[in-house]
């Protein structure tokens, strides 16, 4: 996690609003019209990997590849890409729009301060509804929140006090909240109000899941929660006790903050950890710190560990796990759905699903290493501090990453970024939600790191090499770009760090489209989402800034391929730009509305094929699935 | 093939920094050179302030420990340690986790929880001092001086330089050791921290660590082989063996305190309990970087039959 999320050096809420900060002495509840349409079904959950009309999980999917299946907008006609509407009334910037398909679509959001959800016209941003929610006391750490989930009636906000919260997602009032600290943390831990929020929660099988944010002296959770009663199911608490010395468990963080990948197959979460505490000071946590920077996969059902897998051991550096994804690769011979985990250490990690042994690794996508050897134990005091790539800011942060399964490759938005680092006493201050991550930094002149920057990538998983990268505009105050979203008809997006929404290209990584988003230009972190109406002929683009959320929409035909075979590529493959191999082709209209099964599987990738046929539990010969 | 995964990982020079920290100098060759050979060619070693931090752990903690307890599983510790010197010409695990060093983790478990018990970390981070060059090299030539405080390393399945290379580590360590915290109970302002309380005494978190990388090592030498080689799993063997070589050093001193008796001079118990701690605490820092923290260029060759798969657009 990173420090700027957090940067309240303060007591509570109230004195937050003393200092101008919006806050709610109840909740806030204006309801202007019901929002149109029907409950979104398990079905549509499952499916929404491969549907084009939706966007019904937070990067897309249960199994978060980030790919949006719609093919409108292609390298060709991207020119005609142009702004639909603004919704600016807005504070926050990491969210990620939730669209539940209809005529018209259903667009939600969130806003973090004062904290917001918000239902709105996916065609107009005509506002259906919001909910403001009064926080308990967070003891101000509430920078950040990533949207939300949705089912059947509801929408549900994992709220900065770590309060899970069912409302109707048609008339915008409250339906129940469940807090969702479990009883040991309750009892145990100094100060449980440090813990916060900011991940969107995930839905499965009518069970909501959600993390939690640490970072000042603590220890993390995951809780699953009934989606219909609000009665939790199970908790997992991260961190084992008897794999840390003595005590030290209580301050060693490890909360797992941003939402995770769900194999319904295996009935299996994928949660990403984040970093142990004190974030650079390892000398007061003895051992590996079991399960920080891991990969925690979970049995949906019951919250039990299948297995763990630690990526970084005993971290000095904030080099969280953030993201899982389901991806597709032939591994030695056989098609295998595999578990690719993302941190901030530059690498992409490829995990067998099963048992969580690692695949392989890619080539690093991000410049490692400095006056510290990567990965290394920090010097102790500031006249030592020393240089580190990637710095805590990470060759990724928090921001979603994409995997197009019509290419095979991953798009990673990376930065090549330096701070200097050193270690020292820590401390925590209960009366305070102060950041002390026990040692220091500073920020470096860029005028003397020519070589920081920020890039889209496109990497073969196969080879672990790039396969392209185009170079981001770079500022001199933010360095870090935003996150991709690939699409159906051939192109990524990204954003610089300039706040430029750019998209490249999916084969050669070109630049073909760009739009400012941001006036005066500052970063965007979020990633884009992207949905198809069929009713309208339009591709849209949504993407949220400091600013507020951008929509952008193109009118054009749709045209689709059905894919009916399977392509591989070998893993000597290296420079080359992807060759997304298609073989026998038929093209089709859908420009109705609605989401039929043929709809769902026209030009869509594998993973989303695959998830489609799981569904429906059809009987493809020619499929690779396993 | 690397069978004695010491040999290779520790330099001539840096076992000849140690022989010159001992005043041996030139005296005997530096590789493959055992403790007995060294300890031949020393004169009367240094151990001046040595006795009364014995005394006062010896006082601190008379009573409270059972030796039969902990000599019973220091057999057993020796046993389960000797089996790592297999692990190499053993290789990477293939298909399944092995149970290797695990396997010393459970043997020295029960120690630790009986030690943690007793007080005995607290006890020894109470009254061991700084952790600083000088008083490393005065406590290791002090160990080294006494033919008797390395008994301990023997059925362990250590090669015969494996007690001077582990000795020249911690020389070759002492400032990095110095510098991480390595400091009395009294300099750390726990009463001024607000989970200072909850930070484990300076020789828990040695020995406390050093069981649990070792309990963790099985696992992640089956979980990333895909990015390790030989030579890392030879670094990793030899790290293991050194906690473990330190744990068991540690135990004897605990073990002697509880026999009560005359075994061991106050002296040789500081410098046998201060070797022992030194070299589980800088095992432990250096495993992760040449076993865990696997950069681009260390990793191994890839050999992952890998395609990715594409569907049509």
């Amino acid at each position: 996690m990173h420090p700027n999320d957090f940067i309240k050096p303060d007591v509570n809420d109230h004195d937050f609003e003393e200092d101008g900060e919006p806050m709610l002495e109840e909740n806030v509840h204006e309801l202007q019209q019901e929002v149109p349409g029907e409950d979104v079904t398990d079905q549509m959950l499952r499916e929404d990997i491969a549907n084009p009309n939706s966007w019904l999980h937070y990067n897309k999917g249960l199994e978060q590849i980030g790919f949006a299946p719609a093919t409108r907008i292609t390298p060709e006609n991207i020119g005609d890409l142009s702004p639909e509407y603004m919704i600016d009334e807005y504070g926050g910037s990491q969210n990620e729009p939730i669209i539940v398909p209809g005529d018209p679509p259903v667009l939600y959001y969130t806003q973090a301060s004062p904290q917001e959800v918000r239902a709105v016209n996916a065609r107009t941003g005509d506002e259906y509804w919001r909910f403001a929610y009064s926080n308990e006391n967070t003891k101000g750490l509430t920078q950040a929140n990533r949207g939300v989930a949705v089912y059947q009636d509801k929408v549900y906000l994992g709220a900065h006090d770590n309060s899970l919260i069912a409302i109707d997602r048609y008339t915008g009032e409250q339906v129940w909240k469940t807090k969702t600290l479990t009883p040991k943390q309750e009892e145990e831990m100094s100060v449980p109000e440090r813990m916060a929020n900011t991940q969107a929660p995930e839905l499965f099988d009518g069970l909501v899941f959600k993390g939690m944010t640490g970072y000042y002296g603590g220890w993390g959770a995951y809780t699953a929660v009934d989606a219909e009663t609000g009665e939790i199911q199970w908790q997992y608490e991260v961190i084992p006790e008897d794999e840390w010395v003595g005590e030290s468990w209580r301050y060693g963080d490890a909360s797992p903050w941003n939402s995770a990948a769900i194999d319904p197959e295996s009935r299996t979460i994928f949660i990403p950890g984040a970093n142990p505490g004190p974030m650079m000071n390892g000398v007061v946590r003895p051992g590996p710190n079991k399960h920080s920077d891991s990969v925690i996969a979970l049995d949906v059902d019951s919250g039990e560990e299948k297995w763990t897998t630690q990526l970084v051991a005993h971290d000095w550096h904030d080099y969280d796990t953030y993201n899982t994804r389901i991806v597709e690769m032939e591994v030695d011979g056989e098609v295998k759905r595999v578990l690719e985990a993302v941190n901030k250490t530059g690498y992409l990690y490829f995990l067998d699903i099963e048992t969580g042994q690692l695949i392989e690794r890619s080539r690093p996508y991000a410049k490692q290493g400095g006056e510290v050897d990567f990965m290394g134990i920090l010097p102790k005091g500031q006249e030592n501090a020393a240089t580190v790539w990637p710095s805590d800011w990470g060759s990724t942060e928090w921001t979603p990453d994409s995997y197009n399964p019509q290419t095979g490759l991953a798009h990673i938005a990376a930065n090549d970024t330096v701070k200097r680092y050193w270690y020292d006493d820590y401390e925590y201050d209960s009366s305070v939600a102060e950041v002390n991550v026990g040692g220091g930094f500073q920020l470096v002149d860029y005028e003397e790191f020519p070589d920081i920057s920020a890039h889209i990538t496109a990497i073969d998983p196969a080879t672990g090499e790039e396969v392209w990268r185009e170079e981001l505009e770079q500022d001199k105050y933010q360095s870090r770009a935003g996150g991709t979203t690939a699409a159906g008809g051939g192109v990524v997006f990204a954003s610089s760090p300039t706040a430029n929404l750019v998209a490249v290209d999916a084969e050669s990584g070109e630049r073909v489209w760009e739009h400012s988003v941001t006036d005066p230009p500052r970063g965007i972190t979020a990633a884009p989402v992207s949905w198809d109406d069929p009713v309208e002929s339009k591709q849209y683009v949504a993407v949220a800034s400091v600013d507020g959320i951008q929509v952008f929409a193109l009118e054009a035909q749709e045209e689709t391929a059905t894919p009916t075979e399977t392509a591989t590529e070998t893993a000597t493959a290296t420079d080359e730009p992807a060759d997304t191999a298609t073989d026998t082709e038929e093209t089709t209209s859908t420009d109705s509305p609605g989401f039929g099964a043929a709809a769902t599987a026209a030009g869509l990738g594998s993973a989303a094929y695959a998830a489609k046929r799981r569904y429906d539990g059809q009987n493809d010969d020619e499929s690779d699935e396993t | 093939m690397v069978t004695n995964a010491n040999e290779e990982y520790i330099t001539d020079e840096e076992r000849r920094e140690f022989l010159k920290a001992l005043g041996v100098g030139g005296a005997v060759a530096a590789g493959g050179v055992g403790l007995t050979e060294v300890r031949n060619s020393m004169t009367a070693s240094e151990s001046a302030g040595l006795s009364a931090v014995g005394e006062s752990i010896r006082a601190d903690l008379a009573g409270r420990m059972d030796a039969e307890l902990i000599a019973s599983q220091q057999a057993t510790v020796a046993t389960a340690t000797s089996q790592l010197s297999g692990v190499v010409e053993r290789g990477l695990p293939a298909d399944q986790q092995r149970h290797e060093f695990a396997a010393v983790e459970e043997a020295a478990r029960p120690i630790f929880d009986h030690l943690t018990e007793a007080g005995f970390f607290e006890v020894t981070t109470e009254h061991l001092p700084a952790f600083e060059p000088s008083y490393l090299e005065s406590a290791v030539s002090s160990f080294v001086g006494t033919e008797a405080l390395a008994e301990p390393l023997s059925g362990m399945g250590l090669g015969e330089g494996a007690g001077v290379d582990m000795l020249s580590e911690v020389i070759a360590n002492a400032e990095e050791l110095g510098e991480r915290h390595w400091v009395a109970t009294d300099e750390i302002p726990r009463a001024e921290i607000e989970f200072g309380e909850y930070i484990p005494s300076m020789t828990r978190g040695a020995a406390g660590g050093a069981l649990l990388w070792l309990k963790d090592l099985d696992h992640h030498l089956w979980s990333h082989q895909v990015v390790l080689t030989e030579e890392i799993l030879a670094d990793a063997t030899w790290h293991g063996q050194s906690m473990a070589a330190g744990f068991q050093l540690m135990a004897e001193g605990a073990k002697t305190i509880a026999a009560d008796g005359d075994v061991l001079a106050n002296d040789e118990l500081t410098a046998l309990l201060s070797t022992g701690f030194a070299v589980q605490a800088i095992a432990q820092g250096l495993l992760p970087q040449d076993a865990y923290w696997v950069s681009e260029e260390m990793r191994g060759e890839r050999r992952t039959d890998l395609q990715r798969v594409t569907r049509g657009n």
